[in-house]
């Protein structure tokens, strides 16, 4: 056995400041959510924190790995963050509780802990709720009625409501849903559309930490916009067809969380493709995938299942979109 | 003036390269670029701001190795005898380098000694210096010079590769059957810290361009590229003043600011556009390549009648005194640590941070391909962070200028799976350590490549 040589020089950059650099991108779009959604969506990310490095712990130590290294490197956190931010910000206590569960134990741990997970698990948790309480995951708060931060919480654990309050608040469909219920029911798009701009904003707080991001040399920008792209190559198309029954292509990458799954769901290392091509390839699927879910599919979103159905692709993408070795001729050897 | 913030802010959201893309669009000049690399922070200046030091010798005991690689000579000299500066003192047949006594004194022991930056102890000829100094008569080669004369003679003359590998020279001339156009020296110099061919090229270019030239003349090449990292001004301006007088056509070029530049297939790419193939030999793609401390060393052997006795030492890092030191070979680390004086009591790095290694014998001695010694602090030499899983971020395929997937490469190496080895291309590894470095989990990636290498090779071998 050789001597272990290594290099000796500054560390750019470790798991940890990877990840806490990641949680940081979240904190503007975070900021612009509790701004229109109020405050109800910090208690979500702190059970599902909470949550989640609860599991951590306890699947490691099951597992027989140092808890504390793995604790520290903040990937829980980030994956609880992103379901928490996928989820209703008003949804009951359990959902998130069962859903960061499901992430951390099943989609994560039991593959074999951070870098060997096939599925991201934030979307994998996000998906095993939209199967199973389609209703509730239906159910998103309404901007223009906010509650006040008492109400929130109670609603969030005792599902209760102060006398008085509407219970639209709680319980109106996200837009996406909205539109595509009235579309089938054959009411005219233009009454459909959203009437806040809450989503939009929230939507240029997510770009803005994804910018960052990329500007951090964390993610690539070939995933993102790939997506994007994938998502406009349907959505222009359709809506310059027949602009009374498919949405504004501006509507789809602002709604629905399209550009915080650009900005940090399709952009995870570990489930993602790895190569420049493969992530083209694996970002532009993500973007059809979703479009065709939304549009024509049964479920108020379609990113989660877009993104877990180019999981199962990356394997073959990164075999054969693997660039050619320094000298030689792509495709020899 | 309202614009001119969102204009600033959309320039900072350019990538650093955005002129080159127009370089990108019209392909017709020669491609000289590669991708990967990583940008370190130099330290250069902490030791080439003073001259080349020597040190007094008398009273010294200097061990010169018999062996480089695989070639291992014969010692021709007894315990006792009287040696001078520069007289065989190991000799061998076809493609064994000579060893020559590295100052003038009294063979004490022909025993072994430890080279810093080997693994293996090797055998050597321990001299007692007198510190006289007397030269033996100098050995010049035979006249006129064919290339076959001039790889026996650069045997003899005990010269190897001085920028790392330590490979014989003689075996490197005597080249291939392949016709050579091109001369490629390397000055990259891309490893921080070390400054010992910034040193030689500013103090001595006129020797580096007349040992060039002959070079040139002997194989009837027409062209010689001295490739120099920017971050050397000084080195490249006295290299350029020197060639206004040369006879050949000698052109100094400025490499790529990015770790490896100085790498063999990357050198070759931004010298001349011609892609050197793992595996492949420079004299295939026309070109022979050599670090600029070997034609240096050349020349005092070609002009100067001079066999490698000495080369030169940077030492920085964490110390009093830093500088660059001709050092005879054989001379003890302890020596030029005791010149340098470190800081603390810390490990002292064998070469360059990237490529180097830790000192493993206090007892060690210089070697024909000791180029530094840095002394390690804490704040210059950081420890690495504990391993953790990989993420698959992908900043060692970004990285490396190969284009390999260290990724999948290390996953093969830990199933000691050869085919993926073969496949994912191990062997165009040129152990950079680009990938190690800028791995956020720590990964011993290199170290991994490195280990895979040795034990493939000996698997094929036996």
């Amino acid at each position: 056995m050789t001597a272990i040589h290594s290099t000796h020089i500054a560390k750019p950059a470790t798991v940890s400041t990877v990840m806490l650099k990641v949680l940081a991108a979240l904190l503007p779009g975070i900021a612009l959510s509790v701004y229109c959604n109020g405050i109800g969506i910090l208690l979500q990310l702190l059970l599902a924190s909470l949550t989640a490095l609860g599991a951590e712990a306890a699947m490691l130590r099951l597992r027989g790995v140092p808890v504390w290294p793995a604790l520290k490197d903040l990937s829980a956190i980030v994956t609880a963050w992103l379901l928490a931010l996928s989820l209703p910000p008003l949804g009951g206590w359990w959902m998130i509780v069962v859903a960061t569960l499901f992430a951390i134990i099943v989609a994560k741990q039991l593959y074999g802990g951070l870098g060997n997970n096939p599925f991201n698990p934030a979307m994998a948790g996000f998906a095993l709720m939209v199967v199973s309480f389609p209703a509730q995951m239906a159910q998103w708060g309404s901007p223009q009625l906010p509650l006040d931060a008492t109400a929130q919480w109670q609603w969030i654990f005792l599902h209760t409501l102060a006398p008085g309050s509407v219970p639209d608040a709680i319980s109106s469909a996200t837009p996406l849903d909205v539109l595509k219920t009235g579309l089938r029911q054959g009411q005219a798009l233009a009454g459909l559309l959203p009437q806040s701009s809450a989503q939009g904003l929230i939507a240029l707080g997510w770009l803005v930490g994804g910018l960052w991001l990329w500007r951090q040399k964390l993610i690539p920008w070939q995933t993102p916009v790939a997506m994007l792209a994938g998502l406009l190559t349907l959505a222009l198309p359709l809506w310059l067809w027949q602009p009374a029954q498919y949405a504004s292509p501006l509507l789809h990458l602002l709604q629905g969380g399209t550009l915080l799954a650009a900005a940090f769901i399709v952009t995870d290392p570990v489930s993602g493709a790895s190569t420049p091509k493969g992530r083209l390839i694996f970002g532009f699927g993500v973007g059809l995938l979703t479009y065709v879910i939304r549009v024509f599919g049964n479920f108020p979103d379609g990113i989660a299942f877009a993104v877990l159905l180019m999981n199962m692709t990356v394997p073959l993408l990164d075999q054969y979109t693997r660039p050619a070795v320094f000298g030689h001729r792509k495709g020899r050897s | 003036m309202l614009l001119a913030t969102p204009l600033r802010f959309a320039r900072g959201m350019l990538p650093a390269n955005w002129h080159q893309l127009s370089s990108f669009f019209s392909r017709s000049t020669t491609n000289t670029a590669w991708r990967g690399g990583i940008k370190l922070v130099g330290h250069k200046q902490l030791s080439n701001q003073v001259p080349i030091r020597t040190l007094p010798l008398a009273g010294q005991v200097v061990a010169v190795p018999l062996q480089h690689g695989r070639s291992l000579a014969e010692p021709c000299v007894h315990i006792g005898q009287q040696v001078l500066k520069g007289e065989v003192i190991g000799r061998g047949g076809a493609a064994i380098v000579w060893a020559h006594a590295s100052t003038s004194g009294t063979v004490v022991a022909i025993d072994t000694c430890h080279p810093a930056d080997g693994e293996q102890p090797l055998p050597a000829v321990h001299i007692a210096a007198d510190g006289q100094e007397r030269w033996a008569p100098p050995c010049f080669p035979p006249h006129p010079l064919t290339v076959p004369a001039l790889a026996e003679f650069a045997l003899r003359m005990g010269l190897v590769g001085l920028g790392g590998a330590g490979f014989p020279t003689g075996i490197k001339l005597a080249g291939t059957a392949h016709p050579l156009d091109m001369l490629l020296i390397n000055g990259a110099e891309c490893e921080p810290f070390l400054t010992c061919d910034d040193r030689l090229m500013r103090e001595r270019a006129a020797d580096i361009v007349a040992a060039a030239a002959q070079l040139a003349k002997v194989y009837d090449i027409t062209q010689v590229r001295i490739g120099i990292e920017p971050n050397k001004p000084q080195a490249m301006t006295a290299l350029q003043q020197a060639t206004v007088n040369a006879d050949r056509r000698i052109e100094v070029r400025a490499l790529p600011l990015r770790y490896p530049a100085g790498g063999q297939p990357l050198l070759v790419k931004s010298l001349t556009g011609r892609t050197l193939a793992p595996g492949r030999l420079p004299a295939e793609v026309g070109v022979l390549v050599l670090n600029v401390a070997t034609v240096y060393a050349l020349g005092r052997a070609l002009l100067h009648g001079e066999p490698l006795v000495s080369r030169i030492v940077t030492l920085s890092g964490a110390v009093t005194s830093p500088g660059n030191i001709e050092a005879p070979i054989g001379l003890p680390i302890s020596t030029l640590l005791a010149a340098a004086q470190p800081h603390g009591t810390g490990d002292i790095q064998v070469g360059g941070p990237m490529m180097g290694r830790v000192l493993a014998n206090s007892a060690a001695v210089v070697s024909k391909t000791t180029s530094g010694l840095l002394a390690r602090s804490e704040s210059l030499f950081p420890p690495r962070a504990a391993t953790r899983p990989c993420i698959r971020c992908n900043r060692c395929v970004d990285v490396c200028p190969m284009a390999l997937r260290p990724l999948q490469l290390l996953s093969a190496c830990e199933q000691e799976n050869h085919a993926l080895l073969q496949q994912e291309k191990l062997t165009a590894c040129i152990e950079c350590g680009a990938c190690s470095q800028v791995c956020p989990s720590s990964l011993p990636l290199r170290d991994s490549f490195r280990h895979a290498k040795r034990t493939i090779w000996l698997g094929i071998r036996t």
